[in-house]
């Protein structure tokens, strides 16, 4: 037996990065894995004694991609505390802001940082596809890739013209938004997301929305990719073709759980359809099993994490942010904590959300094959079609009501706990806060890369990543492909997942992983 | 001529921080109506936009390794891009942006670009330096 233990590097810039994986091979199969945040940033610690509506401004802050989800929570998490409803046309400029951002965020995740891996020549030689897919997504030259920078870049347009900047807007407050969308501005938001659309079902799909929404089944996907040549040669397609002939379909199950705190609060009136007030329900899967999702019932274990607090297991709203610097043999490895839903590790992301809303093709494809990294990133390639087809709704309607309201007058916040639970585009992201005499005095906030990027818990079971290495098989050892591919499958975003800033190693440089 | 002064870099990592201090201090300035100064942050594909307007681009970063510490350095389009990167992450390197902006331009391509490049540790001196000078490139180009 041959046992080598080896650290993987994910390709790094100065903006997130700070994840460290190490895997250990036994025989050129993944037999463990820790993964590691090597960043302390403790926003939460930040928050205590400020004013009450200061997390609309530092916690988009958070992150550089998706600032908006941050504000998302953190305004609805005052929302719970005031109690009150933001108008209609309140939420529906929300909701149309954050997909904007998940929108793009999704496609330029799919094919500039998990498809470009297929464009990796020396991995991909002797695939049948091989010389394709470095046409396709060759990072400076790639057909796909060059397309997807062009027809993606719009797209935060319509955050600019809904929240007056991007990133790190705070046009949402508890009672609405702080400024209408004119009629102009939302034809503009129109013809913006038209013109993606357009793009999106041609080059990513292959087909319409519409007959996209009819497959249901895995079988259905298969006749889908046989009936044309549009069909079979779209980004999803080729992606398809492609990741079964790598196995992809095989590589990162993980535990097989999954969380999401359901997305997009429903306006009033609408005529976009969800559940229990939502676009997509929350809960919480063992496999394609849903269950309603008791908040009480999420923790975060610091049993492994450098933190120390009262009990090593707490609720959001007793968590603490305390570091704490271990010595040597201490268990401890991450600045992440361990989230868990009664006890247990679960995956978030864009499968989740269509596993607990019960999406018919999701659930179908994971109860024949489990998760796994093909369904995964699937999954999050064709997020904006439901994404895009709300948005459009929401944008007619409030051409429909121009002059309603957008804001209902809050004076005051008053005391109390509340929460914004939110998706993101990597998941479940949560902001638990208390406000005492108009200021916070907690603040606790779980993002999506925590529960995937998660350490061990006290009992010792792996985090999801962690979990979903096992078993990759590894073919070189210089060059683990397969086991970036499965953590790539997560949409890792670790500048979320780790709780000021530590100075580091070489930033501003951008270290390049797996020799590319 | 249009000129944009683009500062990118973190306000939260020291060494990656001067550019946004040269910002601050161009924002006390009177400046040129034709020279719009820009927070860039870490905005990476996101600055296309600015670079779609034809006119000058006067980049501003820390950059590491190209002249003595304490001194400016002024690097032409073609410099920044054999910095090199071949990979897009999130907030994608100014060498990335600038080597796909030509396939992706839609409007027009900047007559002239340049980076500013402060080499760390900084001062306040170097700031004032890096602002005089990123202030001339963008009214008179590079000479």
């Amino acid at each position: 037996m041959t046992t080598e233990a080896r650290l993987i590097k994910l390709p790094l810039n100065r903006v997130e990065g700070d994840l460290e994986i190490f895997i250990e091979i036994v025989d050129g199969v993944v037999s463990n894995a820790w993964s590691k945040g090597t960043l302390f940033r403790g926003f939460e610690r930040m928050m205590e004694g400020r004013a009450a509506l200061d997390g609309l401004v530092i916690t988009p802050r958070i992150c550089g991609i998706c600032s908006m989800t941050h504000l998302n929570a953190a305004a609805e998490a005052l929302d719970a505390i005031t109690g009150i409803k933001p108008p209609a046309n309140a939420q529906r400029l929300r909701n149309v802001a954050v997909m904007a951002e998940t929108v793009q965020s999704d496609i330029r995740h799919a094919v500039l940082m998990f498809l470009v891996d297929f464009a990796h020549r020396k991995s991909y030689q002797n695939h049948p596809l091989g010389e394709e897919a470095f046409q396709r997504y060759s990072p400076l030259s790639g057909s796909a890739a060059i397309e997807t920078i062009k027809e993606t870049k719009r797209l935060l347009g319509i955050v600019a013209l809904i929240g007056g900047q991007w990133p790190h807007t705070s046009f949402m407050v508890p009672g609405g938004v702080t400024n209408g969308l004119s009629l102009t501005d939302t034809l503009k938001c129109r013809s913006i997301l038209a013109h993606f659309k357009n793009w999106y079902e041609r080059s990513i799909l292959g087909c319409s929305s519409e007959r996209w929404k009819q497959i249901t089944t895995l079988d259905e996907l298969d006749a889908w990719l046989d009936e044309k040549p549009e069909h079979r040669n779209s980004e999803v397609g080729f992606f398809i073709r492609f990741a079964r002939l790598a196995q992809l379909d095989a590589l990162g199950q993980g535990h097989n759980n999954f969380i999401s705190y359901g997305s997009y609060t429903l306006p009033k009136e609408t005529a976009v359809q969800g559940m229990d007030g939502r676009l997509f329900a929350a809960g919480f899967a063992k496999g394609v099993k849903v269950e309603t999702l008791d908040l009480t019932k999420i923790q975060e274990d610091v049993s492994h994490s450098w933190f120390q607090q009262d009990n090593p297991v707490a609720h959001p709203h007793q968590g603490q942010t305390n570091p704490f610097i271990a010595g040597k043999n201490d268990p401890r490895y991450s600045w992440i904590k361990a989230p868990r839903y009664d006890g247990t590790p679960a995956e978030t992301g864009a499968l989740a959300e269509k596993i607990t809303a019960i999406d018919p093709l999701f659930t179908d494809l994971v109860a024949k094959l489990g998760a796994n990294v093909l369904v995964r990133q699937l999954a999050r390639l064709v997020r904006p079609v439901s994404y895009m087809e709300a948005m459009s709704v929401w944008l007619d309607e409030l051409m429909q009501n121009p002059n309603a309201d957008f804001y209902h007058n809050v004076t005051e916040i008053p005391d109390g706990r509340g929460e914004g639970l939110v998706q993101a585009a990597r998941g479940a992201l949560g902001h638990w806060v208390e406000v005492e005499n108009e200021k916070i005095k907690h603040y606790q906030i779980i993002t999506p890369t925590a529960w995937n990027g998660s350490p061990r818990d006290g009992a010792g079971i792996a985090g999801a990543w962690e979990q979903a290495l096992i078993g990759t098989p590894v073919r070189d050892l210089s060059h683990p492909i397969e086991a970036g591919h499965v953590i790539r499958s997560f949409d890792p975003c670790l500048v979320c997942a780790v709780h000021t800033v530590h100075k580091g190693k070489q930033r501003g440089q951008m270290r390049l992983g797996f020799g590319r | 001529m249009k000129s944009f002064i683009i500062c990118i870099g973190n306000r939260l990592l020291v060494e990656d921080s001067a550019a946004l201090m040269v910002f601050d201090r161009l924002q006390q300035r009177s400046l040129p109506d034709n020279i719009s100064v820009i927070e860039g942050g870490l905005m990476g594909l996101n600055l296309l936009p600015f670079l779609e307007q034809g006119g000058r681009v006067v980049f501003v970063d820390n950059v590491s390794g190209f002249t003595r510490p304490g001194s400016l350095i002024v690097l032409d389009q073609e410099k920044i891009i054999a910095t090199g990167t071949e990979h897009y992450d999130h907030n994608s390197s100014l060498a990335y942006v600038l080597s796909v902006l030509p396939k992706v331009c839609e409007g027009d391509l900047p007559e002239e670009i340049v980076l500013v490049g402060i080499e760390g540790p900084c001062t306040e001196k170097l700031v004032e330096e890096a602002a005089n000078l990123s202030v001339s490139i963008a009214q008179n180009g590079q000479k």
